[in-house]
């Protein structure tokens, strides 16, 4: 199964994006932008890196912005080309909020209210294309 | 918005592919977060600290329009657009009572829930 970090200041959206998951995935939670970081690195400490991370952009002190940033770079550092990083979903209640992220490294974007469909599709490409990668 | 607060927990929880308890529980949940941003937006209206209602009413609104609360959401629009625009402290004001009365609405239905 896939393990999924979510990234969402807000407990009921986390546990809702868990939920319409639960299928397809294990997740891990993150409820600001700094417990982001310290997840994503301690998940490349263990080996065990998540396969995808759904990224809210509306975030206390380190937004989701920032943080895609930060782990493009950390990437870049090691090597990693863009395009083969670890997949990011960026969840904003504003789809113009997208580009921004897409320049920023992004692989796609899900809107708020969040429709489930579009989500698990979203995610099953993706997923589908980091398993054949 | 005047009428009675209602959730058709089936149907919304079927539209979000997850099951109706856990939806609800979700909601109930959301309905003791929602009294708390509340007081906090009252409390940033008091001082006219735009930033503090323009954050605090994002939030409010991520999460009613993901759990599909229509009222509270309608109501939050208003003062969110206040906000963002003139930020008329009159109409701000009259805009927190909707969006007050509405959650109320929405807590008496949730504790009158088995």
């Amino acid at each position: 199964m896939h393990k999924i970090l979510i990234v969402d200041d807000n407990f009921e959206n986390r546990q809702l994006l868990a939920e319409i998951l639960r299928e397809v995935a294990e997740c891990d939670f993150a409820a600001s932008g700094k417990e982001a970081i310290e997840a994503y690195n301690l998940s490349l400490q263990r080996g065990d890196q998540y396969s995808l991370i759904l990224l809210d952009i509306e975030l206390p002190e380190i937004n989701g912005l920032e943080i895609l940033e930060k782990i493009r770079e950390s990437e870049k550092n090691a090597g990693i080309a863009l395009g083969d990083g670890i997949p990011i979903i960026i969840v904003t209640a504003y789809e113009k909020r997208f580009l921004e992220a897409y320049e920023k490294g992004c692989d796609d974007y899900i809107l708020k209210p969040i429709d489930a469909n579009i989500l698990l599709t979203k995610l099953a490409s993706i997923l589908e294309k980091s398993d054949q990668d | 918005m005047d009428e009675l607060f209602q959730i058709d927990a089936e149907r919304i929880s079927s539209e979000l592919k997850i099951r109706p308890d856990i939806y609800l529980r979700i909601v109930k949940s959301f309905a003791g977060t929602l009294q708390e941003k509340i007081t906090e937006l009252g409390a940033a209206l008091q001082v006219m600290d735009k930033e503090a209602m323009r954050r605090i009413l994002h939030e409010v609104k991520g999460t009613a329009s993901n759990l599909r609360l229509s009222s509270i959401n309608e109501a939050e629009n208003f003062m969110h657009l206040e906000v963002k625009g003139m930020a008329d402290p009159v109409k701000l004001a009259e805009y927190f009572a909707l969006l007050k009365r509405e959650s109320e609405k929405f807590s008496e239905y949730i504790n009158k829930m088995p």
